[in-house]
């Protein structure tokens, strides 16, 4: 099985990786039943997961929306005020309004960074880890959502995927490539072998193919 | 309703793009308390904004400062938009108990004349002179060398209490 849903046959869906933010994941499942709960997809070498936020079935096939975590990041923080605090307790404050744990992959520098005050009006989670990296820490720091739920924040360090893989299709003036491979293990923050940066990755999967578009950094 | 949800996912989708967005407003605000650096505590109106501690006043007048009592109401914002950087700025009304101007130079009332203060030496005017002068004449024409002119006239004792300069 090339992608599949808590062992569950993935017949058809997209799986959207960006670089900063929450995955998703819309599929359509072989199963009468409606799913719900925690998820886990794997795709390919992929295992990623997550949490259903909507589904439903309608003759004999289930449909889903999987977000990564725990899907709490649309949830609401705040109001609250902090002086002279570590950029991580806010953020651990944010990730628990929101139900979800910080990576233990974080940027240290940027987790120990200090905060002189931060007044937190009431906001989506998300939100809130964006002000607050937009605000105190380096520009290119990003936060997303890893594939085994956690979040993590920090600078990409552009590694190399290992990925091997067809180019099918080059739009340079979208800057996005579309490719074809076995294992489409490339994930936002990872380069092609021609150096090239992964902003964000997209795969569509149907009952034929499995074909892979990455959104390059501009 | 699907138009409902549309707008709210469009919503947070700018939401998302522009994170600190919130912090754009002005949040009117009741003075809890000032501290002694002169900086505020508040409490919003709006239950969505938190207490801040220590906001400094921008009173929009450089080299003024106030101090106000507890109950005045002004608006809450933050420069640039930045979570970091909370200020107080445009009094809607608050009871001053004190205002300090520093600046080389104070004109009030488009006046010319320098201000005297408390303690501030006295100077006889022109006519006061002229009866000295003539008293002291008269009273050394009798007993000579017995009057002496006095180089002051005396002090500021007293002023407005509530100005200081």
């Amino acid at each position: 099985m090339l992608f599949e849903a808590n062992g569950l046959p993935v017949v058809a869906g997209s799986l959207t990786l960006p670089r900063t933010g929450v995955w998703t994941a819309d599929l359509t499942v072989d199963s009468e039943d409606a799913m719900s709960g925690d998820v886990v997809l794997k795709l390919a070498s992929l295992e990623l997961h997550g949490v259903v936020v909507r589904s439903g079935a309608h003759r004999g096939t289930s449909f889903a929306r999987v977000v990564g975590g725990k899907g709490g990041y649309a949830k609401l923080f705040g109001p609250k005020s902090y002086d002279a605090t570590p950029l991580h307790v806010v953020l651990e404050d944010v990730a628990s309004a929101a139900g979800e744990s910080l990576s233990q992959t974080s940027d240290q520098g940027i987790l120990n960074a200090q905060l002189p005050r931060w007044v937190a009006v009431q906001q989506q989670c998300s939100s809130a880890v964006q002000s607050l990296l937009d605000a105190a820490a380096p520009d290119d720091a990003a936060w997303r959502v890893l594939m085994d739920g956690s979040t993590w924040v920090g600078q990409e360090s552009w590694r190399a995927s290992p990925m091997v893989y067809d180019l099918l299709e080059e739009s340079p003036e979208r800057g996005i490539v579309k490719i074809s491979s076995d294992d489409p293990s490339i994930l936002p923050g990872q380069t092609l072998d021609d150096g090239r940066k992964a902003d964000s990755v997209v795969h569509r999967v149907d009952a034929r193919r499995l074909r892979t578009s990455i959104w390059l950094t501009t | 309703m699907s138009d409902d949800r549309a707008k709210k996912g469009l919503a947070s989708f700018v939401r998302g793009l522009f994170p600190t967005m919130q912090y754009l407003g002005r949040f009117p605000s009741k003075i809890v308390q000032q501290n002694a650096d002169g900086t505020l505590e508040l409490q919003p109106d709006d239950n969505t904004v938190p207490a801040p501690s220590k906001v400094p006043i921008r009173l929009g007048l450089p080299g003024a400062s106030v101090k106000v009592q507890a109950g005045g109401r002004i608006l809450l914002g933050f420069e640039g938009g930045d979570p970091r950087q909370p200020i107080a700025e445009l009094w809607d009304m608050a009871t001053v108990t004190e205002l300090k101007l520093d600046a080389s130079n104070i004109i009030l009332n488009g006046g010319t004349l320098q201000v005297a203060r408390q303690s501030d030496a006295v100077g006889a005017a022109a006519s006061m002179q002229v009866w000295i002068s003539s008293v002291t004449t008269a009273l050394n024409s009798l007993a000579p060398g017995s009057a002496v002119p006095p180089t002051d006239f005396g002090t500021i004792s007293g002023g407005a209490s509530g100005v200081k300069a």
